[in-house]
């Protein structure tokens, strides 16, 4: 059996035979057509056979209910007919002599660069729609491509280097059981559609995935972006998963999935949720959480064109309160910059946004319009419902400070009209910038608990962007170093007697879960898809074994070895 | 709308409206207004920041403009029809593209 290494793109697991979905990019080459309307004809025809089979797929979609796919194949379509695109290639053809295949490349070349120059991302990626386009376009010029791509016809994990949107809306779902692909990126429509219909994927695979022969099986696993492949079927099977959401997920569900997560020896872990809306919210109190990690409430507001007001937001942190019944909702600040832009603020223009004017920064340079209401709305939902502030980005302690101070101005003034909440909101920070982890020790004093954010610190510690897939195998990967900074900010923290939590992805693996209890951490905030495992995973443990094992892997670069001896704990005997 | 302006009679009619979506001229917002200025017979150039232009037929051409939110563009309608596609894609701007809010 072989394994390989990529990036979890869509959670889940599926075990299926392989199917390569080939995509031929024609090669064009450029030749002088005296017979320019001829060219031009085939041009034309060209681009109705791909607005033909466009149409097809709509309908096609439509009709499987997949609603969604729609107007994104709906507005490619409508570029096919544009008139600048036309205008480019035409122009090719009319002057240069150009045959049709070299005009079509040449001419949406053209007009990807008008969008690659645009500052707007969004827009930026639309150059992507259109290389696709072009490579459809060719393919119907060419004339041996008669045949329409082969689609699978029997379940299937589906093998490419990359997928468009048209590619896997062409597929038929109820056969698509996996996607691994060579490259990709965790943003494209393609993944974000897997995501949302629940289909596992992994990315980043690598020229590896080609090494799988045909008639092989594939065992995708989309929660930990691994993949296995072999010929024989019941060796995929027999791979052990420590505890897979599925069995979690059933046992939880018979029994009651509110009883605390509790390890073989007593130590308790509360197990949370990471929300963003109120159907998250119900969808994590049905699974069980023991409250909210985290509330990402830039989110929460998606879509408003102005900041909300202090009665909206007042009103939908006590709804949100009110799903959880009086167990602890954390609130995490509007978390925005010039990448996520919210609420019609227009930021500067930021070469590097993500070492930006962001989170907390943001709130501190926006007192009036951005942080003022939201503190406001959350002291009036504090009055009737337990909640905590959760401050994103922090990098020094000033900053907890400055914030202390306004915050302490608006409950002053707020307590003229209305008395103050009996009970103190706690106020904690996120620990995803290295300078905040490193100095722990000394923030510990100013915050009222901790939350370590591994998505970001991650990407900080490492110097690593998560969603570059040609950085998936780098030695960040082995994550010894992200591991002794965790223990060093828990330590700390219990040594000031406060509680640290930590959400972010990296808490979702059942391993790093083991080496988290073993640490000692006091929450952990997962999805709410991963509540039950997680409980499950906390109650299969012993913790004084994990601090001994958790004590050998902080002293290790990489953590694979760790790992396996965790998950050979584990597996059920 | 504000400030029509009458050029050249009745062949060119020359209108300013403030792109009021939240997100300017995107994929959606292009569409529409591509597909409807496509409806008519007549020329339509769209004006947007920083003196660039482009064909208002084009949905590429309209988002290669850069048009956030809050800008103002001219549209430039020039031939038989020109009066009804200037009133009719001013008005379809000013609506906020028909957006259901």
């Amino acid at each position: 059996m072989k394994t390989l290494i990529g990036i979890a793109a869509s959670p889940g697991t599926a075990v299926g035979p392989v199917f390569f979905l080939e995509r031929r990019v024609p090669i064009v080459d450029k030749r002088i057509a005296a017979d320019s309307a001829r060219e031009w004809r085939r041009v034309r025809e060209a681009l109705a056979q791909v607005s033909d089979s466009l149409r097809t797929l709509m309908e096609d979609c439509e009709r499987r209910g997949n609603q969604s796919a729609v107007p994104i194949i709906a507005s490619n379509a409508q570029f096919l007919a544009d008139p600048e695109i036309q205008a480019a290639i035409r122009a090719l053809i009319d002057h240069q002599q150009a045959n049709a295949e070299w005009a079509v490349q040449r001419g949406f070349e053209s007009v990807i660069d008008l969008l690659a120059g645009q500052e707007d991302e969004y827009l930026r990626a639309r150059g992507k729609d259109l290389a696709e386009l072009a490579r459809r376009v060719l393919e119907a010029l060419d004339d041996r491509s008669d045949r329409p791509a082969d689609v699978p016809r029997s379940p299937s994990v589906v093998v490419a280097d990359s997928l468009s949107f048209c590619d896997l809306a062409a597929l038929d779902e109820t056969l698509l059981q996996g996607i691994c692909l060579a490259q990709g990126n965790s943003n494209d429509h393609a993944l974000i559609l897997a995501r949302s219909t629940g289909i596992p994927a992994v990315i980043g695979l690598g020229d590896g995935v080609f090494s799988i022969s045909a008639g092989e099986i594939v065992r995708v696993d989309g929660t930990h972006g691994l993949i296995h492949f072999d010929r024989d079927r019941n060796a995929l099977l027999r791979v052990k998963e420590p505890a897979p959401p599925e069995t979690a997920g059933r046992r939880a569900a018979a029994s009651d999935p509110w009883a605390p997560a509790v390890t073989l020896d007593g130590v308790p872990v509360q197990v949370m949720a990471n929300i963003s809306s109120l159907r998250t919210a119900r969808a994590a109190f049905a699974a069980g959480a023991d409250g909210v990690g985290l509330l990402r409430t830039e989110y929460l507001f998606a879509g408003s064109p102005q900041v909300p007001s202090e009665e909206d937001q007042a009103r939908a942190y006590q709804e949100i309160c009110g799903v959880f019944r009086g167990k602890a909702v954390t609130i995490r600040l509007f978390d925005a910059g010039s990448d996520k832009p919210v609420f019609g603020l227009v930021s500067p223009h930021e070469q590097n946004p993500a070492l930006g004017l962001r989170g907390i920064r943001l709130g501190l340079a926006e007192p009036e319009r951005l942080l003022k209401p939201q503190i406001r709305a959350l002291i009036q939902a504090g009055r009737t419902s337990k909640l905590r502030i959760l401050l994103p980005m922090v990098c020094a302690a000033s900053e907890i400070t400055a914030f202390k101070n306004i915050f302490a101005e608006c409950a002053q003034e707020m307590s003229r009209s209305s008395p103050p909440a009996e009970e103190r909101i706690p106020i904690g920070i996120m620990i995803e910038v290295p300078s905040a982890a490193v100095m722990a020790d000394l923030l510990a004093p100013e915050a009222d608990f901790f939350s370590i954010g591994t998505n970001d610190l991650t990407q900080y510690l490492y110097a690593v962007d998560r969603t570059n897939s040609s950085l998936a195998n780098l030695p960040g990967s082995e994550e010894g170093a992200l591991l002794r900074l965790i223990q060093q900010v828990i330590d700390a923290t219990h040594d000031h007697g406060k509680i640290v939590g930590l959400c972010g992805e990296w808490g979702q693996n059942p391993d790093n879960l083991a080496l988290l209890v073993g640490l000692g951490i006091d929450e952990v905030s997962v999805n709410p898809f991963f509540v039950g495992a997680a409980k499950t995973v906390i109650g299969a443990l012993r913790c004084e074994e994990m601090k001994t094992l958790a004590r050998t892997a902080v002293g290790r670069s990489d953590l694979r070895e760790i790992r396996e001896l965790i998950r050979r704990r584990l597996a059920p005997a | 709308m504000e400030n029509v302006v009458t050029t050249n009679a009745p062949l060119r009619r020359e209108i300013t409206v403030v792109v009021k979506d939240k997100t300017g001229f995107h994929t959606r917002t292009a569409a529409l207004f591509a597909k409807q200025a496509a409806a008519f017979e007549c020329a339509v150039r769209v004006l947007g920041p920083n003196g660039k232009e482009a064909n208002g037929k084009s949905m590429l051409g309209l988002m290669s403009l850069g048009v956030k939110s809050n800008v103002p563009i001219v549209i430039a309608a020039e031939g038989a029809d020109a009066d009804e596609a200037a009133a009719s894609l001013g008005k379809l701007v000013e609506s906020h593209f028909g957006a259901a809010s």
